[in-house]
Order: structure tokens, then sequence, then C-alpha cells
């Protein structure tokens, strides 16, 4: 069991090297949710204290979403650099070595939620600097990057995987396009669920992306909520469990 | 341990029905240079996806260094290293990068990856390029950087697919170079090839494929006889007047010349023996030889009498 392990990490240092090498495509996927942040907090300016109650501004009430929305971008098109390895050939040399399937797979996905924790961790400062406070302070930026970093493995294997299943760039990026964004705004990232439709908050029950918004806004706004808290623990850790299987099963098929 | 690479019914069907590789049994021995030789679409580069675990095999079984590459994948991988078509690497690595992620997972310590990256860009004539990006790297060094790769492990087997393939006459030879090299370290050597005289020039023996199944499988020299004869090329310094092409005729040894410039290109028995008494005698005419060299030994005349016409889609 140790050599797996220590597969898996010098894959996660591989891969992890190999992203530092194209530092225009971090600060690439940076650029969107910052001026979501920069944007959207003077659009709805005006909303600060009706939206999520007496004393919040839009920009506490957005920011949490913003750090969850990084690390779904992030995490989503994993599987677009698999095909690419696929493509180029990478991918087949790294297999034909002692390196167990499961080990590439969960190294590449560990690989990108590191670099995506870096990413969300670069919004956390740039919406500190806006005025931005976390309630529960450095234990609670803690637990922020735990709920992201499951979201983010689920997502990344989820994307490997569908990148496996179909093994053609142009279907994953659609496919992948299409999940983003309805997840996005079928979950309390914009609006609070008081101010949603009763359908939304229903069908946000199935969103993991929702899980992992609720429980990084309450440590940022409001404190421990130990129910939310361990209910979006539970649900991200099961996901994100799900997803690696998924994941290694459609790798250890199909890459070919 | 008696053979290095040994498959017993290796089947792969793509789709429903497609038969990529039909049943195919094949040995190499421990320390034998094996060509593996067949039109496009033959089964080649199947084959060697099975033997270094990129791909399962429908059924049948390979053993690579009598480990199971299906059941146990990590144990015959360990032992080998590949060659694979494609180049497979990031241009914004440097070789250094890349060779030291391989080191780490065949489990080799920091300083003996160090030292072997060293020596294995050394041999593949690449050492000022260690630390440099290879996205600004041709073909040739590419292609050598994956032979580094491949035995950075010193892995006792070595598999390599069309290794020659799009190199020019200078990177042909090179590669010939290493190859030759590695058998002389003991080294066993599968390699898949278009190029019969490659073939010819540096392996001990010949499995030929042909629509996902074996045709032949063995030596050089062998086929050289079933041929009949195999031939040498002889080039003189001048090109040979009529009389000197009677001489050449009357020799017994010689069964066949067909002169073309001032090469004569001459059909024997295959035998090493023979060869030799050839040249001698070639000498003793007063005959100016340039150069002597076993050609194709019949392989190329073998071929076409064995592979099915049509060459398939591909
Ligand atoms: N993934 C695949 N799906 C379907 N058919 C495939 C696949 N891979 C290979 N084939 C088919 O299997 C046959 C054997 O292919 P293979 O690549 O092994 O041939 P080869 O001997 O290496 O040929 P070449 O000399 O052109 O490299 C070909 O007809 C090819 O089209
Ligand atoms: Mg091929």
């Amino acid at each position: 069991m140790m050599w797996a392990l220590s597969d898996t990490w010098q894959v996660v240092l591989r891969d992890v090297r190999s992203r530092i090498r194209m530092p225009v495509f971090i600060f690439m996927n940076l650029f969107q949710p910052v001026l979501w942040l920069l944007l959207f907090t003077q659009i709805f300016k005006s909303l600060s204290g009706s939206v999520a109650g007496e004393g919040i501004s839009y920009l506490d009430f957005f920011a949490p979403g913003v750090i969850v929305m990084t690390v779904l971008f992030g995490s989503a098109f994993a599987g677009m650099s698999t095909l690419m390895d696929m493509d180029s050939g990478v991918l087949s040399k790294m297999v034909a070595t002692p390196v167990n399937r499961v080990s590439i797979i969960t190294g590449r996905v560990l690989a990108n939620v590191l670099v995506g924790l870096v990413q969300a961790l670069i919004v956390f400062v740039v919406a500190a600097i806006m005025g931005v406070r976390v309630a529960t302070g450095m234990p609670g930026v803690l637990l922020v990057l735990l709920l992201v970093a499951l979201l983010g493995t689920g997502f990344a294997a989820f994307s490997n995987g569908l990148a496996l299943l179909f093994k053609r760039t142009e279907t994953v990026m659609a496919t992948t396009n299409l999940l983003t964004m309805p997840l996005m705004f079928m979950s309390s990232m914009m609006m609070p669920s008081q101010a949603l439709p009763d359908w939304l908050n229903t069908v946000r029950q199935f969103n993991p992306v929702d899980y992992a918004v609720v429980g990084v806004r309450n440590l940022v706004l409001y404190g421990y909520v130990w129910t939310d808290l361990w209910k979006s623990l539970l649900v991200l850790g099961a996901f994100a469990v799900v997803m690696v299987v998924f994941g290694t099963l459609m790798f250890g098929t199909r890459a070919e | 341990m008696e053979y290095a690479i040994r498959t017993e019914n290796l089947s792969k069907t793509y789709g429903k029905t497609f038969k990529a590789l039909d049943s195919v049994s094949l040995q190499v021995s421990r320390g034998e240079v094996v060509g593996y030789v067949g039109p496009n679409g033959a089964g080649k580069t199947t084959t060697i996806k099975i033997l270094t675990g990129l791909i399962r095999p429908t059924s049948g079984r390979a053993h690579v260094n009598d480990r199971d590459v299906v059941s146990n994948p990590r144990d015959a991988l360990r032992s080998m290293g590949a060659l694979i078509e494609v180049p497979g690497v990031y241009d914004y690595l440097t070789p250094h990068e890349m060779l030291t992620y391989f080191g780490r997972v065949y489990g080799m310590r920091r300083d003996v990856i160090d030292q072997r990256i060293k020596e294995t860009l050394e041999l593949v004539r690449l050492p000022d390029w260690e630390h440099k990006k290879t996205g600004a790297f041709s073909t040739g060094m590419l292609r050598r950087l994956a032979i580094a790769k491949a035995v950075l492990h010193r892995p006792d087997i070595l598999i390599l697919d069309e290794p020659v393939l799009g190199l020019d006459p200078k990177g042909i030879m090179e590669v010939r170079e290493m190859i030759r090299q590695f058998r002389s370290e003991g080294m066993t050597v599968f390699l898949s090839s278009h190029l019969l005289s490659e073939v010819a020039e540096v392996c001990d023996s010949v499995i030929f494929l042909d629509k996902g199944k074996v045709v032949t499988s063995d030596s050089v020299e062998g086929i050289g006889r079933r041929v009949g004869h195999a031939v040498v090329d002889a080039r003189f310094l001048h090109p040979l007047s009529p009389e000197e092409i009677g001489k050449l005729k009357d020799i017994d040894l010689i069964k066949g010349v067909d002169m073309k410039n001032s090469t004569a290109r001459l059909q024997y028995d295959g035998t090493p023996e023979t060869s030799a008494q050839i040249l001698r005698l070639l000498v003793s005419l007063n005959l100016d030889v340039v150069s002597y060299a076993a050609e194709g030994v019949g392989l190329e005349e073998y071929y076409v009498s064995v592979m099915s016409d049509e060459k398939g889609v591909n």
C-alpha cells in the first residue's frame, strides 16, 4: 500500500510541476471569479442589507460563492488536460510504467485540487482586501479549504471520468459547459435560499455545489453552524468518493 | 525464466468482430534482438500496447519475464523499458524533469537518478540538453530522449515500436548503433519496424505478422534459407566491365548477380561462411571492393511472398 501512496505522490509532483510551468492557465482560471467578485458586488450593491440580513453586504454574501466557483471552474475542466495528454502520448508513457492506474488518476485529481486550493486562497485574499472578514478565523479558513477540496476532488474526478468516457474534447467541453452554469445558478450562490423559489430550493438539495456554498458561507459569515457543516462535509465527502470511483473505473477500462 | 517475452493465443478484438490480433503466440529468448514486421494495420502496435500494459487483450496471455502483464502489471513492467510510437513529452519540461519523474516511479534513489540521467543522455547524444525545454527538440532528438527514458531504469527488456520512424538517415544510423550497444550489454530487444534492411542489420530473428496472425517466426538467416538465397550488396570503386561481371557470375557460390551502377547485388545461400568466402574471392579477382553489406538478406522477397496482396485499408 505504501508504494501506491508514493506513486500517487510522484504523479502529483509531476502534475503540479507541469502546471506551474504554465502559470497562464492558473491565472486565466482566476480571471473570471475575480471579475465576478468585483463586478457583481458593484451591480448588486443596493441589495446589501436586504439580501442576507442586517449588516451583511452583498460582497460578504457573495464572496463565499466566488470561492466555491473558483474551485468549480478549476476542477470541472480537469478532464481536458487528461485528453490532451492522451492525444500527445504523455498518458501512454505514464501508464506503461509500474505505476498503477488508480495512482495516476488520483494523482492527477489531487494535483488539480492543490492548484484549485491555491486559487481559492488568492480569491480569499482579494476578498479580504475588499473588506470581507471570516467569522470563524483561521480554523474556519482551513475548514473552507477542506470543503472546497472535497468539491474539487469530486468534480475533477467526474471530469476525468467524462473525458475517458467520451474521449472527445468537444463533447467534454460542451457537457461541462452545459453542467457548470446550471449548477451555479441552481444553488444559493447568488441569492439566499429565502429569496429562491420553492422548486429551486428542492433542486439545490441534490446539488453538491450548494452544499459547498452553504458550508463556506456559514463559516465566513456566521460562524460554526454544526448541523449544516456536518451535512456539507458528509455530502461532499460522499460525492468525492463516488466520483473518484467513477473516474478510476473509467480510467481502468477506457484509457487505451 | 526461459523466455523474456512470451504470449499465448493473444487476441484483441475491436468492436464486435474486428480482430486486430488473432491468437498470436510468440516467444523472444533472453538476450535476443527480434524484429516484429508486418504491413500497416497488421497489429504490431496492438501487440506492443498489450505487452506494455496500455490495453488489455480480449483473450490469451502475455508474459514478460514470466510475469503476466494483465494480472501482475507492476512486476511485469518493472524490468521493461518501452518506446511507444508517439513522442509523449510536455514541451515546457526539460529532459531532466521528465526523466526524474520516471526514475522516481521506478523506485530509483535521487542520486542514482541524477547519475543515470547523465549516463543515458550521454548515450543518446543529448548531454548538453539536460536542462533545456523539449519544445525546441527535433523529431530525432525527441526519439533519442524517448529511448533514454526507456533505458533509464536499466531494464533487461526493451520494447520499441517503430524506433526509426520519421528519422533521417543519420538518425536511423544512430538508433541502430544504440540498439547494437543494448544487445552487446545483454539486453533483450523487441522492435517493430517497416524497414526490412534495418531488421536485417540489427536483428537476430524476425517475426512476420499479417492481419493479426503470426505468419513466420525464424532467425534472419533462416529466412534467407527459406527464400533459397540471401543477398549481399558489393559496391566497387568503378562500374564493372562485362568481363568482370562474367567472372562474378562464374563464381559457384554466387547464385545471381544484379548490377546497378557500381553496385552488385549478389545472391547466395545466406550463411555467414559463404558471405565471407565470396568477399575473399572478390578481392582475389582484383576487384576494388568499396563496401560489402548484407542487404535485407532476402527479407524483402520473403515479405512480398508471404504477405497477403491487399494490404488492408490503412
Ligand atoms: N482503438 C482502436 N479501435 C478500433 N480499431 C483499432 C484500434 N486500434 C487499432 N485498431 C485497428 O487494429 C488494427 C491493428 O492496428 P495496429 O496499430 O496494431 O497496426 P500496426 O501493425 O501497428 O500498423 P502500422 O504499421 O500502421 O503502425 C488496425 O486495423 C487498426 O485500424
Ligand atoms: Mg503501429
